[in-house]
């Protein structure tokens, strides 16, 4: 009898042989990444060049892998999607086992070898620059032979879900992304139905999307965090090795599910969507909803491309006609016929349609009370607020500070029924009304964010009337601590230019730098003190007190590692700051005649 | 012996095989049956390629599914051949030669001169015969006990029918190999089946030895006396026709007992006539509200 292995070598070189354009073209990609570094020599020094690659290592390749991997499992997979082909296949005296394991091993090689290829050429040109070390260099190869790894298991196991060549791709790539995408369209129609609700979020289930989990987690440590510090090799390494060995276990398991998929699955299933029957409810389940879920916010949103008032009817309409779409067209493409209007499919389609309404219904009630919840001061980590152009952070140690923005949010929640009344009344020419835009993203402990947003209008006669609003909102914007917060103050920020600009007629005055930003900062600090900077005013439209602008650049100023900046006006009333900027020798006033 | 027993096989609702049996036992099998009569899936069960909802394809007593050993004695020339895209026959050599322990390159290499193809060049510039001939050559390169062939002669042309065929029935003599074939070339199955089985709607309706199925339907030429105004109408006919006084018979009986049987009225004349294989499948299926249907356009 011939041995085992003897197929499996027959099956082997079948594959690399036949294959061979796809990872020689795979490896042509990842050979030059390297040589671009090395044609750059002239204006890349070691620490960039090394960083470019570690980088390009964590933020590109990924997508390549993601891409290439998909290729191959379509390539070695190819015959089980062809009657002719798999019958071939399963008649020869092979058990699936055996043919599972060469054709996967096949695959696996075909991924492998570009990666050997492109590493060597990385290690030749990292030594040519003298930016080789050892130990960084060979995790890079472990991160990226992990990774090759899951993505060609997972397109391994879609490959076996499916009978069609052209559904794998599709499915593939749609699981990617599909857990990060169905939040982000859940919290569209949350910010659409709910009062309040933005589309910000921080997704809880992208470890279900792999590739935006592995691209947000797993990433370079760089020489900028190492400041003060001359360049070695062995500063710059991947991290993020949690997530890459979570995958390389999902991996396995993956790879393992695929190989009983493959010993159940039956050779007629070649051209079917999803070849096992019993996942067929299920993959009609999550086409519908994921139809209903897409289709129903894509049409909404051509449907009302020019009203910004939410209609809830609609909205719910436009589901039912998405639930219909994908309910029925995902029938066709599971059944592979066009017959699909039948009476016993309408008990599925009433269950889908009435699960819709509910999921609306839900949302537009509030349910969940997500509306009311203002999140506990002990569990903020900071809160970014912006009310019309002020903008300003509060961190966990501004105690004082968050509690006057818990009392702004909940002052906002408590306009909701004003804001419903409004919507009808608010247009471009009810000139006795105005309104103030509030947003506030809560960056919380544990690591998720919240994120409100209301536009909630007021009479202008309302700002001098205690107790309102608009009068409520005109104190929260001239508040001391609020502004002092705005530039940064509540943070100890290190201040290093400031710019000088007057936006009509678009002239730049002055710029300072090192001290001379320093004493710009401290006189506008000080004006914020006495009371005299008050950016409310602006709002509403007295642009007679304002002289000029200053935009204020702040270096790695806390939550954020980058440079910021914050812009302020500047009016007559600033004295500390007018007088800074008269001894600087800057015209005032002049140019805004 | 290749042994089916009670096979169904449904497909989205629809029973390719109800309760099929069958048992090759040597020589050539011929498996016969209209379009659709499950014949292709009967072929792919027993090739291991098919797993059946209920019932046993057993070969030499031992399941085929799954079985390496057992696939290992089965080759097969399929209606529609595979092959891998841009593959030369020495391409697909190598992989049967890599799946088959028996693979005879020195059976290969003699059978070069015989079909006459290019082994070097891509077997998609091939015509439709060719390809079969490149199939037929590889098939039988693999030496194997059991050779299962799905409308084998498609395409060829006489003489290399008529090649091919030898080539096949020099195996069964010489090497005992048991061939089982489904074609609707009844004339031509005719000539080489030892035992033929037909099937209808998935069901195996019977299977005999030719010799035994030729003696056992029979048809008869029968004249009446003319004082005769209606035909008997107990006589177990499959199928009755007549052309003036001279009305023709097909009964499932040897031509003794038909001749007996229909003596009782006297004809005037009974002259027993053998009948094909197509003629028996034609009756054989009219009985199973498959004929020729008159069609007046």
């Amino acid at each position: 009898m011939q041995s085992k292995t003897s197929f499996f070598k027959t099956v082997f070189i079948k594959n690399i042989t036949r294959f061979w354009p796809l990872w020689a073209l795979m490896s042509f990609i990842w050979v030059l990444a390297p040589l671009t570094i090395l044609m750059a020599e002239d204006y890349m020094t070691e620490a960039s060049g090394a960083t470019y690659l570690y980088e390009g290592v964590t933020h590109v390749l990924p997508i390549f892998l993601l891409i290439y991997s998909c290729a191959v499992a379509m390539a070695v997979w190819s015959y089980m999607y062809s009657s002719k082909s798999v019958n071939l296949m399963h008649s020869l005296p092979a058990t699936r086992e055996g043919l599972f394991s060469a054709n996967f091993t096949s695959g696996l090689v075909m991924v492998i070898i570009p990666i050997a290829i492109g590493g060597l050429f990385m290690m030749l040109v990292e030594m040519l620059r003298g930016g080789f070390s050892v130990l960084p260099f060979l995790l890079t190869i472990v991160a990226v032979l992990a990774e090759s790894f899951f993505f060609f298991s997972l397109a391994t196991f879609m490959a076996h879900l499916t009978g069609h060549i052209l559904a794998l791709p599709v499915l593939y790539f749609v699981l990617n992304f599909l857990s990060v995408s169905i939040e982000y369209i859940i919290s569209v129609y949350a910010s659409l139905l709910c009062y309040g609700l933005t589309d910000a979020y921080e997704s809880n289930t992208s470890f279900l999307s792999p590739i935006v989990h592995i691209l947000t987690n797993v990433n370079t440590v760089n020489m900028n965090e190492y400041p003060n510090t001359a360049f070695s090799p062995d500063l710059i390494y991947i991290r993020g090795w949690d997530v890459i060995g979570e995958y390389t276990l999902v991996g396995v398991v993956l790879t393992v599910v695929a190989l009983l998929l493959y010993k159940k699955r039956k050779s007629e299933s070649a051209g079917e969507v999803v070849s096992a029957k019993l996942l067929r409810p299920v993959a009609l389940t999550c086409f519908t909803a994921c139809a209903a879920l897409t289709g129903g916010i894509v049409i909404y949103e051509l449907l009302t491309i020019t009203s910004s008032k939410c209609n809830p009817a609609l909205l719910a309409f436009c589901m039912l006609i998405s639930v219909f779409i994908g309910y029925y067209g995902g029938r066709m493409l599971i059944q592979r016929k066009l017959k699909v209007f039948k009476k016993k499919t309408v008990p599925g389609f009433l269950i889908a349609a009435a699960l819709c309404i509910f999921f609306i219904a839900i949302l537009r009630t509030d349910a969940f009370g997500r509306e009311k919840i203002i999140p506990a001061k002990d569990k903020i980590e900071y809160v970014s607020v912006r009310i019309d152009s002020l903008e300003f952070i509060a961190t966990s140690e501004d105690t004082e500070l968050l509690d006057k923005v818990a009392d702004l949010h909940r002052l906002c929640i408590g306009e909701k029924r004003n804001v419903q009344v409004s919507e009808s009344v608010l247009s471009p020419y009810n000139y006795e009304l105005t309104a103030s835009s509030v947003k506030l993203v809560y960056t919380l402990k544990s690591g998720k964010i919240m994120g409100r947003q209301y536009s909630v209008p007021y009479k202008f006669s309302d700002i001098n009337n205690p107790g309102t609003f608009g009068a409520k909102i005109k104190d929260f914007m001239g508040d001391r601590d609020v502004l002092l917060s705005s530039v940064g103050y509540n943070r100890k920020p290190k201040i290093v230019d400031v710019y000088i600009i007057d936006y009509y007629p678009n002239e730049f005055h002055e710029g300072f730098s090192g001290r001379e930003a320093i004493d710009f900062y401290d006189a506008l600090v000080e004006d914020i003190k006495a009371g005299s900077y008050n950016p409310y005013s602006y709002q509403l439209g007295r642009s007679d007190e304002k002289i000029l602008n200053a935009i204020l650049e702040f270096d790695g100023l806390y939550p954020y590692p980058y440079s910021t900046t914050a812009e302020i006006y500047i009016t007559e009333k600033m004295k500390h700051t007018v007088a800074f900027l008269e001894e600087k020798g800057v015209k005032l006033g002049a140019e805004n005649d | 012996m290749i042994e089916v027993k009670g096979l169904t096989k449904t497909f989205d609702g629809f029973k390719a095989l109800d309760e099929a049996s069958i048992t090759v036992e040597s020589g050539v099998y011929g498996l016969v049956g209209p379009n659709g009569a499950g014949k292709s899936t009967m072929l792919r069960h027993i090739l291991g390629i098919y797993k059946g909802d209920s019932g046993e394809v057993l070969l030499d007593g031992e399941n085929v599914y799954e079985n390496v050993n057992a696939k290992a004695r089965i080759a097969s020339i399929p209606d529609d051949w595979y092959y891998f895209n841009s593959a030369t026959v020495k391409d697909m050599m190598r992989v049967y030669k890599g799946f088959y322990p028996k693979f005879s390159m020195e059976r290969y290499e003699k059978l070069k001169d015989i079909f006459n193809i290019d082994e070097n060049k891509n077997i998609r510039s091939f015509s439709k015969g060719m390809q079969k001939q490149a199939a037929f050559w590889l098939a039988i390169s693999c030496m194997p006990d059991y050779l299962v062939l799905d409308e084998p002669v498609d395409g060829l042309d006489p003489v290399m029918r008529r090649q091919v065929w030898s080539i096949l029935l020099g195996d069964v003599a010489e090497r005992g190999v048991t061939v089982l074939v489904s074609s609707h070339n009844l004339r031509e199955l005719e000539d080489v089946c030892d035992h033929v089985g037909i099937m209808n709607k998935g069901k195996v309706l019977l299977e005999r030895s030719l010799s035994e199925l030729q003696d056992n339907t029979v048809k008869l030429q029968v004249v009446f006396d003319e004082n005769m105004k209606e035909l008997p109408n107990d006589i177990p006919a499959l199928h009755v026709s007549s052309m003036g006084r001279v009305h023709t018979y097909i009964l499932r009986m040897s031509a003794s007992d038909a001749t007996l049987l229909l003596s009782k009225y006297k004809p005037l004349l009974v002259e027993a006539i053998p009948l094909t294989l197509e003629e028996i499948f034609i009756y054989e299926l009219g009985g199973e509200n498959y004929a020729v249907k008159d069609i007046i356009l």
